[in-house]
């Protein structure tokens, strides 16, 4: 290998290790986003099955 | 909605001077003589290890922070730096590698430098690693922020082993003003990189945490109610 194919290497695993791991937060985010609207809906009423 | 439209613009701003930085790495950088073009490494090296100094800073005061006021706030900031500590100084190591098989020939040596930036990485992936294994959130929050500020003492280790000790590792290197300049362009994507990492992290935990809250709440409510139920006579 030559030095611009390390050169390359090296910006290629600084960019995908760095921004990967945003894209993973904002991954994560949304998930949560989802996760908060889905805590937020009416709850069902409580414990039919043992009504009957 | 404003706080939304604020990081949007945050991150768009970040990742356009990132693209404007390695644009300006290939177009305007002069090739160093000696090294070549795998000098150009370095513009992405320096700024990562300097902010895997920034973010082990933000962990060890947070640290401080927590033991002072026993507030949670400064636990998921301890926390959030620490994973991008982590993070960084994987780069850092990865990066440095790359260039050392070109430079010196060889992946890894144990110059003192090298040595002490490995076992910064793993004191803080341990940092990491170690705090789900803790059951409890105030000792979990108590034990991170002893090891959170025992864990800094390394970070003046790495820097000052390169001057003090005698090492493979270039301690300066004389750079031409379009170099600097570079260099200089180069520090601001990063650093905006690794602040907003540590915010977004951290509001991500404080968020998580409130669900948590919430979902125990609820959980608790239902058990009440069941119980209530339950107990009603027939």
């Amino acid at each position: 290998m030559n030095g611009e194919q390390y050169l390359i290497m090296a910006y290629v695993v600084g960019v995908v290790v760095l921004w990967g791991y945003g894209a993973l937060l904002w991954l994560e985010a949304r998930a949560m986003t989802r996760a908060e609207s889905n805590a937020s809906a009416p709850a069902a009423p409580a414990a039919p099955a043992l009504e009957e | 909605m404003n706080r939304t439209i604020l990081s949007w613009a945050y991150w768009t701003i970040t990742a356009l001077l990132f693209a404007a930085t390695v644009a300006m790495l290939i177009v305007y950088t002069p090739t160093e003589r000696t090294m070549g073009p795998v000098q150009k490494i370095f513009y992405l090296h320096l700024p990562v290890a300097i902010n895997t100094f920034v973010a082990c800073f933000i962990v060890f005061v947070a640290s401080i922070g927590y033991l002072w006021q026993r507030t949670m706030w400064w636990d998921d900031l301890a926390s959030s730096a620490g994973k991008v500590a982590a993070l960084f100084c994987t780069v850092v190591l990865l990066t440095g590698m790359i260039w050392g098989r070109n430079a010196w020939g060889h992946w890894w040596t144990w110059s003192p430098r090298l040595t002490f930036s490995l076992v910064l990485w793993l004191l803080y992936v341990v940092y990491v690693l170690i705090r789900p294994s803790i059951e409890s959130p105030q000792r979990r929050a108590v034990v991170s922020a002893v090891y959170g500020i025992a864990a800094f003492a390394d970070v003046p280790i790495v820097y000052l082993s390169v001057k003090f000790l005698p090492d493979i590792h270039p301690a300066s290197i004389a750079l031409e003003p379009a170099m600097k300049l570079t260099l200089l362009a180069w520090f601001i994507p990063v650093t905006m990189l690794c602040l907003g990492l540590v915010r977004a992290r951290h509001v991500l935990s404080g968020r998580q945490r409130r669900l948590e809250a919430r979902h125990r709440a609820a959980v608790a409510d239902a058990d009440e109610r069941i119980l209530h139920v339950a107990g009603e006579p027939a």
